[in-house]
């Protein structure tokens, strides 16, 4: 390269910085997504020694929220990964098939609800649903976090705490539990969507919705059909989901405090 | 050769045998149907002079998930904590009632409602900067340095046969917070203890450790 060739191509680097940052403003990069776009995080809740509500049976036999949780989410998992996604789960499934009564051979000491948050953040699933049963109630619930929302609608400071950072993706969640709640409408199931506060749905850093299921037209939440049109709907409105999901933007303010 | 008077007394007495069992059959019958029937435990309105007024109540129902306002007329105490406990022991009676849309077992349900000033720390050692509403919520007063936190104590028998599920307990909440902000609206933060001590969750789900702010909760369920 000639000097000339040379001093022209500084000169031309250095151009743009030297202009008034006034006059051509910079736009602010968009933001990485950091979300996995092919991964699903399920949280089948309770677990070892915390059995949860308990219920009865389709055959009028007691049975704990935990086989139930369980059993969703081995349906669940079997429809998302059939649609070529990954799916990650706070209790491992491959021991114990799905929709079989707990054997009591599940150890003891179950995830914590901390721990399950912890697993999830770790990854940064692109929707994480935690799954419950009661005997209460009818039809699906699907609940988002409680919590209010931050001041700035979308930005997320980048400190957070623990049992409120959810807060930056309440948005997202809402929106996922909206597609959730058009799914398994249209497989005519009842279904409403409700705010509450509960653990660990409120530590997700990801797009989170907690599904409770509660009889309905005289089927259990332990129906093995019953569980299988909601872990369909689920499943579909998740492959949906997954091209929409994005991360909340950082708040650049918030990341310039010390 | 049995004499006949003896004969009379044994028809006398196997007659009254058969009486006897008669009415034990009918008398365990009774006890059934009794204790089989929901009873209506509303609580026989106290001795006191107070005029009644209408206060609110934001009732829960399990269908739909929603909490519906009603007004009632009630002798209200007029000291603010026994009010404010009275006003949830009437809202819980409800939910005992024959028909509830949102049954709860019966029972003593809270102990004692303590009405506390705010801020409670020293206002020097209060002002913790913070980034967003949501950062600092739990276990500090954080919707507003004013106003006063009640602290509800709840029976432990209540909250071990409260039915176990995300939306119905946390119905009970919603239903407790809004039943206060709507009567008592100098309340701005809630929390709930279980025989005077903290307790992880109600029945398994919905979270008591936290300090909930005091709303309508009418207006934030569908």
């Amino acid at each position: 390269m000639t000097p000339l060739a040379r001093h022209l191509a500084l000169f031309g680097l250095l151009l743009p910085a030297a202009q008034d940052p006034q006059q051509t403003p910079t736009p602010p990069p968009a933001p990485r997504s950091t979300l996995n776009h092919a991964l699903v995080f399920l949280d089948p809740a309770h677990g070892g020694d915390d059995a949860g509500a308990p219920l009865l049976s389709p055959a009028g036999e007691p049975i704990f929220e935990k086989d139930i949780t369980l059993a969703l989410a081995g349906r669940l998992r079997s429809q998302l990964s059939a649609l070529g996604l990954t799916v990650l789960s706070t209790r491992d499934t491959e021991a114990q098939a799905a929709g079989a009564p707990s054997t009591g051979a599940i150890s003891p000491s179950a995830p914590t609800p901390d721990q399950r948050a912890g697993q999830a953040n770790h990854v940064h699933p692109f929707a994480c649903i935690v799954l419950h049963a009661t005997g209460t109630g009818s039809g699906v619930h699907l609940i988002t976090s409680a919590l209010p929302l931050p001041h700035s609608s979308d930005a997320v400071p980048t400190l957070l705490a623990w049992d409120a950072a959810q807060a930056g993706f309440l948005q997202q969640s809402d929106r996922l539990a909206a597609e959730i709640s058009t799914a398994i409408a249209r497989a005519g199931l009842p279904v409403h969507t409700s705010r509450a506060t509960i653990r660990p749905l409120d530590s997700l850093t990801c797009p989170a919705v907690l599904l409770e299921l509660a009889p309905t037209r005289g089927l259990s939440p332990a129906d093995s059909g019953y569980q299988a049109r909601v872990a369909q709907s689920v499943a579909t409105a998740l492959l949906f989901w997954r091209g929409h999901a994005d991360p909340p933007a950082a708040d650049p303010a918030a990341a310039a405090q010390p | 050769m049995i004499p006949r008077h003896q004969h009379y007394l044994f028809w006398a007495l196997a007659a009254g045998i058969l009486l006897a069992l008669a009415f034990l059959l009918h008398g365990c019958r009774q006890a059934e149907k009794r204790l089989a029937t929901p009873q209506d435990e509303t609580p026989i309105s106290a001795p006191i002079s107070a005029e009644n007024e209408t206060v609110t109540l934001d009732l829960a129902s399990d269908s739909d998930g929603a909490i519906t306002r009603q007004d009632r007329p009630l002798a209200m105490p007029v000291e603010a904590s026994t009010r404010a406990r009275a006003l949830l022991e009437h809202l819980l009676v409800q939910y005992t009632l024959p028909g509830s849309a949102h049954p709860l077992p019966s029972g003593p349900a809270v102990d004692d409602v303590f009405l506390l000033a705010l801020p409670l720390q020293e206002p020097a050692q209060a002002s913790i900067p913070r980034k967003s509403s949501a950062i600092s919520m739990r276990n500090s007063p954080v919707y507003g340095d004013s106003g006063q936190l009640a602290v509800v104590n709840l029976h432990g028998a209540f909250a071990d046969n409260h039915p176990s599920g995300v939306e119905v307990e946390a119905l009970t909440l919603d239903s407790i917070i809004g039943t206060l902000h709507a009567n008592l609206p100098q309340i701005t933060q809630i929390r709930f203890v279980v025989d005077g001590h903290p307790r992880e969750t109600l029945a398994g789900h919905a979270d008591l450790t936290r300090t909930y702010p005091a709303v309508d909760t009418a207006a934030t369920r569908p």
